[in-house]
């Protein structure tokens, strides 16, 4: 355990504006630590080392004239499956393993203009399919707190990238808990925020009703800057809504005594792993003693959340990578003749095994005969999940529970059991089929040393109140000043 | 239960060429998944709409103007394609005389 107080971007932000550091320094100082760190944890796919350290004296230029944006010179990493013009987009994939986007996300192109210095492309599960990392084409990421185990997935990488100190912060994808659930297992705060809050422009489809890109950082309050920079209407993203974005910095601080915050007894239930459930009734103490008022409420659908949630991930993801035929975007190397056999080797060969399985379920649940029982009747009882959070959030500000009912498992001990792996998602996937936003904030640690998260869960673009409380509680602890020790 | 000929089926339809060791492992990992997912089968969703058809964000429309920072060069667009002619993207024949 680190001695020292980690940097967070706010407290760099200082030191950068009166001068006590240069941004060469400080990216050159995260430069090194990926030097030192990348060959025992692979965050990274692509280093872009050098350009960032081009670009951080660009960043001094700015803040010596005075004119420096909100991120000026802080060292950002972006998953593998947002596009960047810099570098290759992989997705993580044999698929686009060469693929070099033509255009910024819209995400990119916010940060970049805020200052931000990217510094490289973290790893992540096969077009964003997994809860593990491990589906990466190009090799597992490794949690720093223990790298016999899973940073969490898909965006292991990022959140690795944070925990460690390789970047100040970090973008991620969160489909069905995919920022959350890597914040979780690895002591870093994410943020999956409101549909719609932020724009998909250049983030690869997994499931386009589901899919939002979100921050990772140390603390709470560094989150709500970096999503304060990104979120906001997009005209490039029909999705996005035109819903007005608060200052998110402003709600860090706020009192939340009288608040109410939710316990829905699904979320503690027997299934959970028992040192978790200590962790979190703690938190949840801790939070009364601020406080809050702790109501226990139930969301009984909450079990029907797997289902659901695959069936639609699934379907979508299926009809989202079947624009991957090897003939607009290379793919591998295939020497079919005809043009079945072009698709059936490209597709055979390029898309992994979790990839392949969503592609034929997706298929499956889409297709006549079955379209009904499946795809529709999981679009009907998603209304009725996202009519379940809106009936509880009439009684309670926030809910709250653990992230995942279980800490970091072992490597390979769940990549032959989807099932199991599906369900390692259980307590964030009714979030993503309701909508609403969520975060995941350091809670404290097993006897094994593994991180929990805590999951606090507000109402459609109410981030403000679930900043609001997760940085109360954050600042009332010191969990997220604990960092992971190199060990050789 | 799914069989092999309704993997087989959908694997056709989207293009995806399976092994048989793959075929066999999907048969038995989507028919225990869409097993255990059955059980929502049993929800009462008589009445309730479909998600999409609840009318959050529709029809959202915008002015049919290009944006100067959205264009790029024919070359550009072409550089992921690996196989051009004249600027065009080559595929193997579509419609050929086999059946």
């Amino acid at each position: 355990m680190s001695e020292q107080t980690p940097r967070t971007i706010l407290t760099s932000r200082e030191l950068l504006e009166n001068k006590t550091l240069t941004a060469q320094e400080l990216v050159q100082e995260h430069v090194d630590v990926m030097q030192t760190w990348e060959p025992n944890v692979h965050a990274f796919l692509q280093s872009f080392a050098d350009d960032a350290l081009a670009q951080a004296k660009i960043s001094d230029q700015n803040i010596q004239a005075g004119n420096a944006g909100p991120l000026a010179g802080i060292p950002i990493a972006i998953k593998d499956n947002i596009c960047t013009t810099q570098g290759k987009t992989t997705a993580a994939s044999k698929m686009l393993e060469n693929f070099r986007a033509q255009y910024d996300a819209t995400v990119i192109t916010r940060l970049t203009k805020a200052g931000a210095v990217i510094i490289g492309k973290t790893n992540l599960d096969e077009f964003a399919m997994g809860s593990s990392t491990e589906f990466s084409a190009f090799g597992a990421t490794k949690n720093p707190w223990d790298v016999s185990r899973v940073p969490g997935g898909s965006s292991g990488g990022s959140a690795v990238a944070v925990a460690v100190g390789e970047s100040l912060g970090a973008l991620g994808t969160d489909t069905g808990g995919s920022i959350r659930h890597p914040a979780g297992f690895c002591n870093v705060v994410g943020v999956k925020p409101t549909y719609g809050r932020v724009s998909r422009f250049g983030a690869i489809a997994y499931g386009s009703s589901l899919d939002q890109i979100g921050p990772f950082a140390r603390t709470v309050k560094d989150t709500a800057l970096l999503l304060q920079i990104i979120a906001g209407h997009d005209d490039l993203d029909a999705t996005s809504a035109s819903v007005n974005v608060p200052n998110y910095l402003d709600w860090c601080g706020k009192d939340i005594q009288g608040l109410k915050v939710g316990v829905p007894k699904e979320f503690l239930n027997e299934d959970i792993n028992p040192e978790v459930k200590t962790v979190i009734e703690q938190a949840i103490a801790d939070i009364q003693a601020l406080g809050a008022i702790i109501v226990p409420v139930s969301l009984p659908l909450t079990s029907a959340g797997i289902a659901v949630y695959y069936l639609l991930a699934k379907a979508e993801a299926s009809s989202n990578v079947s624009r991957y035929d090897g003939l607009r975007f290379s793919g591998p190397k295939v020497e079919s003749g005809n043009l079945m056999d072009h698709y059936l080797d490209t597709r055979g060969q390029g898309f992994g095994p979790e990839v392949k399985r969503a592609i034929l379920m997706g298929t499956y649940a889409l297709s006549a005969g079955y379209y009904d029982a499946w795809y529709k009747q999981a679009c009907k009882v998603r209304t009725l999940i996202t009519r379940e959070y809106e009936q509880v959030f009439k009684d309670v500000d926030v809910v709250v529970g653990p992230v995942s009912s279980e800490t970091a498992f072992k490597f390979g001990s769940k990549t032959n059991d989807p099932l199991a792996m599906y369900m390692a998602d259980a307590l964030t996937v009714p979030v993503s089929v309701a909508g609403v936003p969520a975060i995941s904030v350091p809670a404290g640690f097993t006897k094994e040393g593994l991180p929990v998260g805590l999951q606090v869960v507000a109402p459609h673009f109410k981030e403000e109140i679930m900043f609001q409380v997760a940085h109360k509680y954050e600042q009332s602890q010191e969990w997220w000043k604990r960092t992971p020790k190199l060990v050789n | 239960m799914i069989t092999e000929e309704d993997i087989k089926k959908v694997a056709t339809l989207s293009r995806l060429g399976l092994t048989q060791t793959e075929l066999k492992s999907a048969t038995k990992d989507v028919g225990n998944i869409l097993d255990h997912f059955s059980a929502i089968q049993h929800i009462d969703t008589v009445g309730v709409p479909a998600a999409d058809e609840t009318g959050a964000l529709a029809n959202t429309a915008r002015e049919d103007v290009v944006r100067s920072e959205q264009l790029a060069t024919h070359a550009d667009l072409l550089a992921n394609a690996p196989a051009t002619d004249k600027g065009q993207i080559k595929v193997p024949a579509v419609f050929t005389d086999v059946e």
